[in-house]
């Protein structure tokens, strides 16, 4: 092997950084200018040369990841979540308190007397000393249904500054757990639907019957996981159904549209947390060690490097014309 | 498109190809001979820079030639890549004017040399 293969070996080593895309519309072409520019007998790109090429590689991710934020068809994908998140985190919060309180409450008949409905809303609105329950995802929704974008915002917000402030007051390694990373993830990606897409309005337009559908079963097979422990006793057939029922649901919206796809990738880490926390209860230490922040963001980041092949639209810098204009005289080469 | 200043790196790649399309090496070598040997850039910063500006529709490519084995691709101005140069070209020139009217009242430098 020469000394000029090496160098050339080295800096498409270095272009592994730069997007697939990009690689394919230019590394060739790029090779050949770090070629052309490299010294007599150079084997190896200089530290200089290397920092540029990972730096270069850097912006056009960062310019590419704007662009796709600007996507109208992320806009889109995020109206529809500015809608089906807090749908979500009220069918999960709602759900398993209203199990328990059914197997407590003793209740036979199919209407509730008015003591029970009043012990029913108690348990769906005080059921957690941090003061979740379904009272605030309630109210989201309404907001949200209502198309009250704003309104659902501050509500979000509001969320995301009282946990903070809770934590700051009460300390922060006693509560900031995987629990409160969930409800802090999903605030978030609430605030940012409701505030980087044309809103809950446009969602709702866009949720056709099979959106609403699947959106619905999703969010009642979650909910009703969560207290699928009240049913069965072995917890081994829970997990099973409760895994075949997520990757069920996942590889639907996986297979339906690029739409889904997005939704998908949206909800990733809500629904990620919240299938490890809640789901799958008798995980142990491979639980704790799956809630664990790099290995979860690892994880996240593996499920968007997936969905990215899938999701990805033609790069920005379109394929010149094969038309073999190439002749002499017809251009500056310096 | 944007409307800020462009930046020096940014002027000199749309200076190179004002005058015609060139590859990659091409506006590397142009870029140094442009600014007098001052601004010397580098494959990344110049790929970083026509990426940006594909995607802002100022250039475009050309066309494709395999030279002694290698791929060579040559891009052009746009129309309104040569807009822009242009009106940054006028920017320039306001302010150079204005300078140098504002250092001419100056008694040490309009006589020459202080």
């Amino acid at each position: 092997m020469t000394g000029a293969d090496v160098l050339e070996r080295r800096y498409r080593r270095l272009m592994c950084w730069y997007p697939a895309g990009h690689r394919r519309e230019h590394e060739d072409e790029m090779i050949g200018v770090l070629m052309s520019a490299a010294r007599s007998g150079q084997r190896r790109p200089g530290p200089g040369e290397s920092v540029n090429l990972l730096w270069g590689a850097a912006q056009i991710r960062l310019r590419m990841a704007l662009a796709s934020a600007a996507d109208p068809g992320w806009r889109d994908s995020l109206a529809i979540v500015s809608v089906i998140l807090p749908l979500l985190y009220l069918l999960a919060d709602a759900i398993p308190p209203a199990m328990i309180w059914y197997r407590d409450s003793g209740s036979t008949g199919p209407l509730l007397s008015l003591a029970e409905l009043h012990g029913l809303l108690s348990a769906l609105i005080f059921s957690d000393p941090l003061g979740r329950g379904a009272l605030v995802p309630l109210i989201l929704v309404i907001l949200v249904l209502c198309r009250c974008r704003r309104a659902a915002a501050l509500l979000a917000a509001a969320v995301v500054i009282f946990y903070l402030a809770y934590m700051t007051v009460h300390g922060y390694y006693q509560y900031l757990g995987p629990q409160v990373i969930l409800v802090l993830c999903a605030a978030a990606l609430e605030i940012a639907a409701l505030t980087a897409s044309p809103g809950p309005r446009r969602g709702l337009q866009l949720m056709t019957s099979k959106r609403w559908a699947c959106a619905s079963a999703a969010g009642t097979a979650a909910g009703i996981a969560a207290g699928l422990d009240l049913r069965f006793a072995d917890q081994f057939w829970q997990e099973l159904i409760v895994g075949v029922l997520v990757a069920v649901i996942t590889a639907t919206m996986a297979l339906t549209s690029p739409m889904s796809r997005r939704i998908l990738v949206l909800l990733a880490a809500p629904v990620y947390y919240y299938t490890i926390l809640n789901v799958m209860p008798t995980m142990g230490p491979l639980r704790n060690t799956l809630t664990d922040t790099p290995l979860a963001a690892l994880i996240l980041l593996g499920v968007l490097a997936i969905s990215r092949r899938s999701l990805r639209r033609p790069g920005d810098m379109s394929p010149p014309k094969a038309d073999g204009q190439s002749g002499p005289g017809s251009s500056q080469s310096a | 498109m944007s409307d800020g200043t462009l930046r020096e790196p940014t002027f000199l790649i749309l200076t190179a190809l004002a005058a015609g399309a060139q590859h990659g090496y091409g506006i590397m070598t142009d870029v140094h001979q442009i600014s007098g040997g001052r601004v010397k850039l580098r494959a990344g910063t110049l790929y970083a820079a026509l990426d940006r500006l594909s995607a802002e529709g100022m250039v475009e490519p050309d066309r494709d030639e395999i030279v002694d084995g290698r791929h060579r691709r040559y891009y052009r101005l746009t129309p309104p890549g040569a807009k822009r140069l242009a009106a940054e070209v006028e920017r320039l020139r306001a302010n150079t004017s204005a300078a140098a009217a504002r250092l001419s009242l100056r008694p040490a430098l309009a006589g020459g040399a202080a």
